[in-house]
């Protein structure tokens, strides 16, 4: 896999997340994300594989209904691809409007990411009024 | 310049960092910062912006954390960016604190210089004696 296919995989899955699509969501994990991938960082493992990845698109379609991703930036070299993105959303228990900066550096390996390392900080909350 | 060149700099400006040395590292701050550059850190916003604002911030990092050190994972290259990533950890000087935090580090160059870099840093827990 080249660099730029890595780049398309990682573009293609923050694209389906925007759609809500849990379904389509759910049949791309299992093309993304190896089934030993773990998901890591700041010295705490989420999860791993698809499975991980299905249950988390849950969760959050579930507390923010209308979270969706802006992808600022994509820089891969080699066997690696770095994204830098905004997650925007509404959390539906309180009405805040959640705004979240994440780094996120994969590893491919087979065609699929093996290793999901990232890092995220919460920069905005407000009271929707 | 090109890929490789920038991320020959952003390595040689954290292992200069590294080496703590602040004389060597206010002639590589002028050789590979733009004067203006703008730094994007959602988690310390007011950090730091520019060529001097940088230089008052590592003095500072360095009297904050007088064994500073940056262990670097791993560099991403393409285009006019670098992106690194790693763990940075030291002591607090006034606390006597462990200090462990994992950053991923955005540097786009232009004209031979950084001109922007976007960071996120989260910090680790540090397990106690007690937990360890």
């Amino acid at each position: 896999m080249s660099t730029e296919e890595n780049k398309k995989i990682i573009r293609q899955w923050f694209d389906a997340f925007n759609t809500k699509d849990l379904q389509a969501l759910e049949m791309l994990a299992d093309e993304t994300w190896s089934p030993d991938c773990i998901f890591h960082g700041g010295g705490v493992i989420f999860g791993k594989g698809p499975a991980y990845v299905k249950g988390f698109v849950h969760s959050v379609f579930e507390s923010t209904p209308d979270a969706h991703v802006e992808i600022r930036d994509v820089i891969a070299e080699g066997d690696k691809g770095a994204c830098r993105y905004t997650v925007y959303g509404t959390n539906n228990t309180d009405g805040k409007q959640e705004v979240t900066e994440v780094m996120l550096i994969s590893r491919f390996s087979g065609g699929k990411i093996a290793d999901a390392y990232q890092l995220a900080v919460p920069i905005q909350t407000q009271v929707k009024v | 310049m090109t890929t490789e060149e920038n991320k020959k700099l952003d390595m040689q400006w954290l292992e200069t960092m590294n080496r703590r040395d602040i004389s060597a590292l206010d002639k590589l701050a002028d050789e590979i910062y733009a004067p203006d550059f703008v730094s994007h850190n959602p988690s310390f916003p007011s950090l730091y912006q520019g060529l001097e604002g940088m230089k008052q911030w590592m003095r500072q990092v360095f009297k904050d954390l007088p064994d500073f050190h940056i262990a670097m994972e791993d560099f991403i290259a393409e285009g006019d960016k670098v992106v690194c990533y790693g763990t940075i950890t030291g002591t607090n000087a006034t606390t006597g604190e462990p200090f462990n935090m994992q950053f991923i580090h955005i540097s786009r160059y232009a004209g031979g210089k950084i001109v922007e870099e976007w960071e996120i840093d989260v910090a680790v827990p540090v397990m106690t004696k007690s937990e360890a």
